[in-house]
């Protein structure tokens, strides 16, 4: 069972408000997979999540050059991957990431589809779609367990009229 | 003293030797640019492959090209992070295993430091000086006091400028390495045809981001002007707003700390237009920069050798049990 719920965000100061709410709700062994194109906001949402875990997230930035950045001194450990320049999943296998992602901590993964046989059936989906030069719809498709219900309370108001 | 230095952190495998006396005497880079341009980047498990199969025929020819052999060698040093940790292990582990077999000293050195003190090899630099370490995954200024002592002044908070570059030119249709290909580009077009944003940072004026610059060009790309836009024109425009951010934080830093000196390092620092209006602004703020000749600006194994014969001339020295390190351990 999963919920689909659709946000909108007007600004990168939203996009960031609502991965920290995520990143709030977050428990030990959660992986969430973003998908959106280069731009669509996926490293700030990332930023947000580490803030919400306890994680200054000034300190955060794009792991594309090294594929992962961890982050130990949260209230949980963070790993930010990044799979844009994973061809196969061999390269992803090689590249550590079978050992990290879902097996402690929170791992956020940018461009999943390059690692999708890494990715655990219990997984939170957000994709990114620009609306707008500013702003941004969220599609989340999150497992249905009562952990996940004060976000769905805390993001009421960025919920899209539809 | 004399030391063998190996660098495996990323796509290079790299293996030098540098004298205290003589100086530098050779300097070996084996690139796997030409592999990673199939995959618009680095792809870690080939890194690791290459690394491989390319370290032992790298060192073995930095020894020739030195004229000396490995029995000449005073010690070792080897990359220990940060970077790809299955590349860095091969040059690490190489490290380790011929120090073990020749009895020498072998001391791990850390990769951004390298590249911080890596304009020695060409230039006698005073110190303090102000340091900007500009690649593909790092963008950072440092304040360099000796030989044991920098300290980070500010980072990007987002993407890092190289690969700013690598992805406006996957956004634009042109291949891998996006830096040099942009770099060549906009040598034929107008850099102020577009005003690209220039972001700041509230509150820490040394730290850059470049990622809503990646957003501006995504977009402008997409509406009617950036459509029929001559691509020069727009390479040479989002070089830029890259190139002025850089420049005017590296001369505040110099600034701010009364320190009359910039070194440049990291690939980026390659960058003709980086290179030219860093010169230029810094004369007229009574700034001396330092450019590293591009050979040493790219990943490369004489900055390791030389820091490592600093390192063990001091008395120090690794165990052959050192780690290797994925992350950086610079921190403010």
């Amino acid at each position: 069972m999963t919920t689909r719920i659709l946000l909108r965000s007007g600004s990168p100061a939203d996009t960031l408000e609502i991965g920290r709410l995520l990143g709030e709700v977050l428990s030990d062994g959660d992986v969430i997979a973003l998908t959106g194109d280069l731009g669509a906001g996926k490293t700030l949402f990332c930023k947000g999540i580490a803030s919400g875990l306890g994680i200054d997230p000034a300190f955060v930035a794009s792991p594309t050059f090294t594929i992962v950045s961890e982050y130990a001194d949260g209230r949980l450990p963070f790993h930010h991957i990044d799979a844009w320049r994973l061809a196969t999943l061999d390269e992803a296998i090689s590249a550590g990431l079978e050992d990290i992602i879902g097996v402690g901590g929170v791992s956020a993964v940018e461009w999943p589809e390059n690692v999708s046989k890494l990715l655990p059936n219990r997984c939170l989906r957000v994709t990114f779609q620009h609306s707008g030069t500013e702003g941004r719809i969220l599609s989340f498709e999150l497992p249905n367990i009562p952990g996940f219900h004060p976000f769905f309370e805390n993001c009421k108001r960025y919920l899209t009229g539809g | 003293m004399r030391v063998l230095g190996i660098e495996s952190s990323c796509d290079e495998t790299a293996a030098a030797v540098y004298d205290s006396g003589g100086g530098l005497l050779s300097n070996v880079v084996t690139s796997q640019t030409a592999i990673h341009a199939l995959y618009g980047g680095v792809v870690p498990e080939l890194a690791s492959r290459e690394h491989i199969r390319t370290v032992w025929p790298a060192a073995e020819q930095a020894l020739a090209e030195a004229g000396c052999d490995a029995a000449s060698l005073d010690g070792i040093a080897a990359t220990a992070g940060p970077g790809l940790i299955g590349a860095v292990l091969v040059g690490l582990s190489f490290a380790r295993a011929l120090a073990y077999a020749l009895k020498k000293p072998m001391v791990g050195v850390d990769h951004l430091e390298a590249h911080i003190y890596a304009g020695f090899l060409e230039h006698d630099i005073p110190f303090p000086y102000i340091s900007l370490l500009v690649s593909g995954g790092h963008t950072s200024l440092f304040l360099v006091s000796s030989w044991d002592q920098a300290r980070c002044l500010g980072s990007t908070r987002d993407d890092a400028a190289g690969e700013a570059f690598d992805k406006a030119a996957k956004m634009m249709g042109l291949g891998y390495p996006g830096g040099a290909i942009i770099d060549r580009m906009a040598a034929d077009g107008d850099r102020a045809r577009f005003p690209f944003p220039r972001a700041r940072i509230s509150g820490a004026p040394l730290d850059f981001s470049f990622s809503g610059l990646k957003t501006a060009l995504r977009t402008f790309l997409e509406t009617p002007p950036g459509k029929i836009a001559a691509q020069a024109d727009v390479a040479a425009s989002f070089q830029e707003a890259i190139v002025d951010s850089l420049v005017k934080r590296t001369l505040a830093a110099a600034k701010a700390q009364g320190v009359p000196r910039v070194v440049l390092a990291g690939g980026v620092s390659a960058n003709s237009r980086l290179r030219d209006k860093m010169t230029s602004e810094g004369e007229k703020a009574g700034v001396r920069v330092f450019l590293p000749a591009r050979v040493f600006c790219t990943d490369n194994a004489a900055m390791v050798a030389l820091l490592g014969e600093r390192r063990l001339s001091s008395g120090a020295s690794s165990g052959l049990d050192l780690p290797a390190y994925a992350s950086s351990r610079f921190s403010r």
